[in-house]
């Protein structure tokens, strides 16, 4: 070891005459556990429950790759379980007027003629159709409902359709 | 040089929440990481904020601390991180030093009477310009040496224990003081023996 070399670590050495004010170091504590306090009160509950979570996981000990794996997987069941939600909503809208619709009239096995098959009234009726027939005293019920003769034209366009 | 377990207990007392036992682990340590934050930074203000800031995220962190090295070597690890990456923030501002008093025991240290005796520059130059010679020096060489110095030269760390709080090998401890030896020689040439 060289004497300069020696030489510049009395020096350094020397450095550890440096100390902090008198009492400084006996206050500390007292100092540190106020400002823990003040940061308790200042720190929003979110933040402190988020931290505190972090914790609660960490103690499981499981590498870091498993909650990036873990918070991947949540996130999709998440956007999974908001597009399945988004599909209800709109397939509901159509639902309300679906419950109203009268069916196609079907065709009679043999007869050639279409039967009217009774409505469904219970239901809000909200088409404006139906809102007509409904207030038209004379018109047909679904009990009441008769067969109407079909023209030898009409059969045909109905055979093409 | 401290036992590995010397703090498990208090450790272990904390970890089940007992903040007494934390503000004992404070008091235990306190002086020396206000040393290493103080060494590194040369600034009492920025040390004391640090050092709370430090004992914080120890006192935040605890529940993860496992134990695999002593607690000492840990929070000697948390305080280095942190100070260096406050230093990387605060170079890019000005930097500030406050330097705390030399205490009076430093006239009748034997390093101190012996380099007075072997170097007329420090007889000539009083203990306020020694110092402040000091701490310049150690502000012109890089963090990463700065942080060795401290633990090893002032602080008197071993290499190994050094190793493990940086998480680096002994080897680039070893490598990182002699080039920060080094420049430390150019930059206190006129206190050294010619």
């Amino acid at each position: 070891m060289s004497e300069d070399f020696q030489d510049l670590q009395r020096l350094l050495r020397l450095k550890r005459h440096e100390r902090p004010p008198e009492g400084y170091l006996e206050s500390f504590a007292g100092e540190f556990q106020r400002r823990q306090r003040e940061e308790m009160l200042r720190r929003s509950s979110r933040s402190l429950f988020i931290e505190r979570l972090g914790t609660f996981i960490a103690g499981f000990g499981a590498p870091r790759w498993a909650y990036a794996a873990g918070a991947a997987y949540a996130a999709a069941m998440i956007a999974l379980f908001l597009h399945m939600q988004g599909g209800a909503v709109l397939g509901g809208g159509g639902g309300g007027e679906a419950e109203v619709a009268a069916p196609a009239p079907v065709m009679a096995p043999g007869a050639g003629q279409p039967v009217l098959q009774p409505v469904n009234l219970s239901g809000p009726a909200q088409h404006p159709f139906l809102i007509e027939i409904l207030a038209d005293p004379d018109a047909p019920r679904a009990e009441q409902a008769v067969p109407v003769p079909v023209r030898t034209d009409q059969r045909r366009v109905i055979r093409e359709f | 040089m401290r036992k590995p377990d010397e703090d498990r207990e208090l450790v272990a007392r904390a970890q089940g929440g007992d903040t007494t036992a934390f503000d004992d682990l404070v008091r235990k340590h306190s002086g020396r990481l206000y040393g290493l934050v103080y060494h590194m930074t040369s600034n009492h203000e920025d040390a004391n904020d640090l050092l709370q800031d430090i004992f914080a995220k120890a006192y935040r962190s605890l529940k993860r601390f496992r134990g695999n090295s002593a607690f000492y070597t840990w929070i000697y690890s948390i305080a280095v991180n942190m100070t260096l990456n406050f230093l990387k923030k605060r170079n890019r501002q000005r930097n500030r030093v406050s330097l705390d008093d030399m205490d009076a025991g430093v006239q009748n240290d034997p390093d101190y009477i012996e380099a007075t005796a072997k170097s007329d520059p420090v007889r000539e130059a009083n203990i306020s310009e020694l110092q402040e010679r000091l701490n310049a020096a150690m502000m012109q060489i890089s963090e990463d040496h700065r942080a060795v110095v401290t633990m090893f030269d002032i602080q008197g760390m071993p290499h190994a224990q050094i190793a493990e709080v940086l998480g680096v090998s002994e080897g680039t401890v070893r490598s990182r003081l002699f080039y920060a030896h080094r420049q430390l020689q150019v930059f206190l040439q006129d206190f050294l023996t010619p």
